[in-house]
């Protein structure tokens, strides 16, 4: 398989291992789509892409300002919804959209496998 | 230090924009290699060549507006020295004229830039974007942007930001200044009064 | 006193996160990540940069947009309430006008804001357009067009006087 080919099944495989999963999104730093697994139509990967690089962005200049050791991923929590964005070894970005009632949990330990699988292909 | 650039980039009307009141000599080219030669003094358009003299203004308008389309470079040389000619063509015909430089519409504005109708502004307008404005005037009066147009009137958002390109083309719409359109005399006297308070620690 | 906002923006390499990292009197914090794309330089703006002028009794906070499409949301975001506008542009890349001028009218449109546009690279290139032929391009008065190099503290002080006068 190729490397997008092996990207694109451990993305599917995450969307579908979390019910309810709008999309999961890998991204570069600077906020260009390098794949995606979506199951609304509605959502703009260009967009999630841009938007989650610029909250780690952010976020990594507050947590070496505040001096709290390397950023791992932010949390935004709305009324509709929750968006995880994790950091994927030093070049690319993870993004989940997900329902509000998901299971933080199990996005955690999903998670942690994917950032590894997705280090690994990267 | 010239004006130079790629039409793909630039519509001719933005280039004729530019070059309007100067002296000096305009290449266009095609990439099938073809050259367009504008000899450019003020407001007119003194001379056309393709290889060969262009002799009918209305072959120069076809050539004109064949080159619009086009993705080829331009330069603009200025002339130290310019003589006397005839006007072959007038750039503000060719810029106020339906149809002689065709409406371009590369380089379209964000899809949220607020627009405005200019109401007394009088432009012969193609029949399909006459109809587009007579659909969106009431609310390119207030101001409005290719969005909201799109949204409200449930037109394509591509296509309602290709239009307003064309009408801005013309001057008939313009971009929303917020600064004059949302701001009351009071309010700018008195940013202006704070901008020349901050203004003047720097001579300090 | 209140923070005032000037927003410093245009389009890629125009020399945004410079201009405020000449004129900052505070460390600037930038939010810079390797560009995938090629862009004439190895780092790109994606959030914000963030700079500050004291003036008597006046800060001026500084705000450096990215100059991408797909971050226009940080155009909007940055620019609310902001004082001013100054809009760079690199003078010897004219595929980037468009660009220029789409960002300009997208947030005079939208907010409140005078603005003057900073020529760049007049020193470094050869075949650029003047100031005056880019203020035909835009659209306007040919004094709204200053030539700077967004390196030298002293313009890029000057372009926040003369904006602060046209406010």
């Amino acid at each position: 398989m190729s490397k997008q080919e092996q990207m694109q099944a451990t993305l599917d495989a995450l969307t579908r291992a979390i019910p309810g999963m709008k999309g999961s999104f890998l991204c570069t730093f600077d906020g260009m789509p390098v794949c995606q697994s979506i199951t609304d139509p509605g959502v703009d990967s260009a967009r999630v892409a841009a938007m989650a690089a610029t909250a780690l962005g952010v976020g990594r200049r507050i947590t070496e300002t505040l001096s709290t050791g390397t950023l791992r991923g932010i949390k935004l929590v709305a009324a509709e919804g929750r968006i995880f964005i994790y950091m994927v070894g030093s070049k690319a970005c993870l993004a989940l959209v997900a329902p509000s009632d998901t299971n933080v949990g199990l996005i955690e330990l999903e998670v942690a496998d994917v950032i590894t699988q997705l280090t690994a292909i990267l | 230090m010239a004006i130079h650039g790629n039409l793909s980039d630039f519509s001719l009307r933005d280039i004729l924009t530019v070059v309007v009141g100067k002296h000096g000599v305009l290449t266009v080219d095609q990439r099938d290699g073809q050259v367009l030669r504008l000899d450019i003094a003020g407001t007119s358009i003194t001379r056309m060549t393709v290889e060969r003299p262009i002799d009918s203004r209305s072959e120069g308008q076809v050539l004109l507006r064949m080159f619009a389309q086009g993705n080829g470079e331009f330069r603009f040389e200025p002339l130290a020295t310019v003589e006397a000619k005839r006007s072959f063509l007038r750039m503000d015909e060719l810029l106020e004229g339906r149809g002689a430089v065709p409406l371009d519409e590369r380089d379209l504005p964000h899809p949220k830039t607020m627009f405005l109708v200019i109401k007394g502004r009088q432009v012969e307008l193609p029949p399909d974007l006459a109809e587009f404005l007579g659909a969106a005037v009431p609310l390119l009066t207030e101001g409005a942007s290719a969005e909201r147009i799109s949204r409200q009137l449930g037109f394509p958002l591509e296509g309602t930001r290709r239009n307003l390109q064309r009408l801005r083309q013309v001057k008939k719409v313009w971009p929303m200044q917020a600064y004059v359109d949302r701001l009351d005399p009071e309010q700018r006297k008195q940013r202006q009064s704070l901008g020349q308070r901050i203004a003047s620690f720097f001579t300090r | 006193m209140t923070p005032l906002k000037i927003v410093i923006s245009g389009p890629v390499g125009a020399g945004k996160t410079t201009f405020i990292r000449s004129v900052s009197q505070t460390e600037v914090v930038s939010t810079e990540e390797v560009s995938t794309e090629r862009i004439g330089k190895t780092h790109t703006t994606v959030a914000l940069d963030f700079g500050q002028i004291a003036l008597g009794d006046y800060v001026l906070h500084l705000f450096g947009t990215p100059g991408q499409s797909r971050f226009d949301y940080m155009w909007d975001v940055l620019s609310e309430g902001a004082l001013g506008l100054i809009v760079l542009v690199p003078c010897d890349a004219p595929n980037e006008f468009p660009q220029a001028r789409r960002i300009l009218e997208f947030v005079i449109s939208r907010q409140p804001v005078e603005f003057i546009i900073g020529l760049t690279r007049t020193d470094l290139a050869a075949d650029g357009w003047t100031a005056a032929e880019v203020a035909a391009y835009f659209g306007v008065p040919e004094q709204q067009v200053l030539a700077l190099n967004p390196r030298d503290a002293a313009h890029a002080r000057h372009a926040i006087h003369q904006l602060l006068q046209r406010v």
